[in-house]
């Protein structure tokens, strides 16, 4: 049997937040590929290009003002100077010198993402639909420059950028750098056989990473002053303790610093690499988690935007924003109520890797017991969910047992409507954005996300 | 070479009716050619569409794209896991993708945004990504309940082996079925960023769901007029195994072997421990002596997988085996542990004489 002649379909908003993700996956593995070899090919930047289209696209229809309120400083900055195109968050320059930039592109990601905004990474895609998106409207020729600079990873900022005449990695007559060869983030450093001690450049590791190095090759040969090798570690690199490694990384958490004297290699070292997402990563797994700390202080409070939303399609977005809090909060704050098994009342709220779940009767006595393994959401609620893999954190409270609650719990146990309780949080300082969810028996009941 | 970013004052919104209306001629030259993706525009009758052809409007708001597609196609993307053949629905499908991807190309160089057009490649995708579990996978009753099983033939004709809890524990033989087990479990166990012991044989019961109208269901007008609807049964993957905000990305992250705070040396230790070190590709010995050791990349195994059985496997097959490896693995080794570490799969690009 063949099918009608004419078939339409018509696509929702949430259709086009999934082709979205898509995008995004899509090309953080192409960035991440890309980044693990150093290099990327012109397949890899043709493909990425394509994906990068691909989330214009997406973000284009979806634009409202609030979005395009968001979007618009980083255009502006993007025709204000080229380098802003060269931004990529390897590069710690912009966290400590330009650190407004940083916090307008993770306003704009959180704006556009909302709870799948969990990672600096993503940001960065943002910016390159943010270049294509302006570019719409210029000539062909200065378009293709700029779809030049949309790249799987951007190289190391220019050294007169950030430095002027003041870099240590200014060749000079102690050292000469290589230059980049097919691995464009290795910084290849000849330390001169007249080099003397005093000549070495301590600066160099930091310097690399500002820049956006992931890894320094280092040649010392025929230098008489180096007394032992041990010294010459503790001196020129300083290494950072790596315990503190955070839960997830991405793409290189190290600036990897490999050196040869006299062709002896030394011991590989290992400096922190303090990416931003990386930092708040690590932050979050050992902070209070009611503290948000993922999203910058407010500087100004916007009016609130309330929005109703729909009911999410089944299993996946729930099981999504279930999922979010659990790539940072570990399981070892989980707790399951036993013998509780059905859910009357559940609220959940987001205001950054934070989240409330308010059960408005709980059997008793209420007896909170660490689940023995990670243990599938859907086991611990009767909600319609996917198999988490570990169990976010709840805060569970009935309301007749309050001990010590901090402010956000407070809203959400008390007896206000949803809104009130999402206007009430959105005025809380460090809230950006706000979803907030009520489930009865399994099915969403009301929807609401804002704004700060 | 430093340049000067030029944009408009304002980021400006865009209508997807930005595409350059074929003329009948590039139509005729398309159906011709047996192209699986036809833009086109303004009001098309009834006669005007080709053969064998159905005119798909897609619409979201007040903008709208429409494209002739082949009839096949239309429910191998909006019904995917239906329509016979599963090798047949991959080629066409992977086809179907890489002309959206050209098409989409001729966008980007003007500097276009569609996003109805790029649904059309990510449903493509998970059409795909469909077909590919249900050419791997038939259903089999046990107790009078269909459930789902690997579809012995085609592991058979691909030489893969079926993975049992036995393969799981290390295996002194070296024959080449056990060496494809060791890989793939290599590939697992980085995915995963634990040990290859450490892995379990999954259960597919619980990865998959089988989609059927099985009783009486009344379609409402709108989706009687606007689909097709062919009634057949399929296996799809439950929601939680496809892309979505977090999966997607995550899924990436864990893929690299790098989540769970992993002490990478050790990990690095623990596989060559359980594994012989001719199964590893250059990266992963690659400056073995030095402190410094880089994980394997898993395109690469994969790209091994493949390059063992292509030769006697049907040319048709050849393109999609790194994805039928990569969905494989996903369901076989992978599976509930993580299903953000869950292998990626993209339609191929097919060489003109498969």
């Amino acid at each position: 049997m063949d099918p009608p002649k004419r078939v339409k379909i018509k696509l929702s908003k949430s259709d086009i937040k999934r082709d979205m993700w898509h995008a995004l996956a899509f090309m953080s593995k192409l960035r991440r590929d890309s980044l693990i070899d150093g290099e990327y090919t012109s397949e890899q930047q043709e493909a990425y290009l394509q994906h990068v289209y691909n989330l214009s696209s997406q973000i284009d229809i979806l634009m409202d003002n609030p979005m395009f309120d968001k979007l618009q400083p980083l255009a502006d900055r993007l025709g204000s100077r080229s380098v802003y195109s060269s931004y990529d968050p390897i590069q710690t320059y912009w966290k400590w010198k330009v650190p407004t930039f940083i916090s307008e592109l993770r306003d704009a990601a959180l704006n556009v993402f909302r709870e799948g905004f969990y990672e600096t990474e993503q940001a960065y895609h943002l910016l390159q639909a943010v270049k294509y998106l302006g570019t719409k409207d210029i000539s062909a020729e200065g378009r293709g420059a700029f779809h030049s600079t949309i790249l799987p990873f951007q190289n190391p900022l220019p050294r007169e950028f950030c430095y002027g005449d003041k870099s240590s990695l200014k060749e000079n007559k102690n050292f000469s750098l290589e230059g980049n060869g097919s691995d464009l983030l290795t910084l290849k450093v000849n330390v001169n056989p007249r080099c003397n001690k005093r000549s070495l450049p301590f600066n160099l590791v930091g310097e690399a990473k500002e820049r956006g190095y992931i890894k320094i090759r280092m040649a010392i040969t025929g230098n008489h002053w180096v007394e032992s090798k041990e010294e010459f570690i503790m001196r020129g690199f300083r290494p950072v303790s790596i315990d503190a490694s955070p839960a997830r990384t991405p793409i290189p958490m190290y600036l990897t610093v490999e050196a040869e004297i006299n062709r002896e290699k030394l011991p590989v070292k290992k400096v922190l690499n303090p990416l931003d997402y990386l930092e708040s990563a690590a932050k979050l797994s050992i902070s209070d988690i009611t503290q948000p700390e993922h999203y910058p202080e407010l500087t100004e409070r916007k009016k609130d935007i309330v929005n109703r939303i729909g009911n999410p399609p089944e299993g996946v977005a729930i099981a999504t924003h279930v999922d979010y809090p659990n790539s940072c909060l570990r399981i070892t704050h989980s707790l399951v109520v036993e013998g509780f098994n059905k859910q009357q009342d559940l609220y959940w709220t987001n205001n950054g890797r934070y989240l409330v779940c308010v059960i408005s009767s709980l059997p008793s006595p209420l007896t909170l017991v660490k689940p023995p393994a990670p243990m599938p959401l859907h086991e611990c609620f009767s909600l319609p969910l996917g198999p988490a893999q570990i169990a976010p954190t709840f805060k569970i409270y009935s309301p007749h047992r309050i001990s010590k609650l901090d402010p956000l719990d407070e809203v959400m146990i008390s007896d206000k409507t949803s809104k009130e309780k999402l206007l009430q949080i959105c005025e809380e300082p460090n809230v950006k954005y706000v979803h907030l969810r009520r489930f009865m028996e399994g099915v969403t009941v009301e929807d609401f996300e804002g704004f700060n | 070479m430093s340049q000067q970013f030029i944009h408009p004052d304002q980021l400006q919104k865009s209508t997807t009716e930005n595409y350059s209306s074929p003329s009948l001629e590039q139509i005729l030259a398309g159906v011709k050619a047996r192209k699986k993706f036809i833009p086109v525009k303004g009001v098309i009758l009834d006669r005007h569409i080709p053969e064998g052809y159905a005119l798909v409007e897609k619409q979201f708001g007040s903008q709208k794209f429409s494209i002739l597609l082949p009839n096949k196609l239309v429910y191998f993307v909006s019904h995917p896991g239906e329509g016979g053949n599963p090798l047949e629905a991959l080629s066409s499908v992977s086809e179907f993708y890489n002309e959206v991807r050209e098409f989409e190309k001729g966008l980007i160089s003007e500097g276009k945004t569609n996003a109805i057009e790029s649904n059309w490649a990510v449903r493509a995708g998970e059409s795909y990504e469909t077909y590919l579990v249900n050419y791997i996978i038939s259903g089999e009753t046990k107790g009078g309940n269909l459930t789902p099983g690997y579809n012995l033939a085609v592991l058979e004709e691909l030489n893969i082996p079926l993975i049992s809890l036995k393969d799981l524990k290390f295996s002194a033989t070296r024959d080449q079925s056990s060496k494809t087990i060791e890989t793939m479990k290599l590939i697992a166990s980085i995915c995963l960023g634990v040990s290859p012991d450490q892995l379990a044989v999954c259960d597919l019961g619980n990865l998959v769901k089988h989609v059927t109208i099985s009783e009486e269901k009344t379609l409402s007008g709108a989706e009687a007029s606007t689909m097709a609807c062919y009634m057949g049964s399929h296996w799809e993957l439950k929601p939680e195994y496809r892309i979505n905000p977090i999966t997607g990305a995550e899924r990436e992250i864990a893929r690299r072997g790098m989540g769970q705070a992993l002490n990478v040396e050790e990990f690095v230790r623990q596989q060559q421990r359980a594994l012989n070190l001719d199964l590893l590709p250059h990266p992963f010995i690659k400056e073995k002596g030095e402190s410094y050791i880089s994980l394997p990349k898993v395109d690469e195994l994969l790209n091994q997988l493949v390059t063992e059985v292509k030769d006697t496997v049907r040319p048709e097959i050849v393109p999609h085996l790194k994805n039928i490896y990569s969905m494989y693995i996903n369901m076989g080794l992978i599976g509930e542990a993580n299903p953000q570490a869950w292998l990626p799969t993209e339609p191929p690009k097919l060489s003109k004489e498969v």
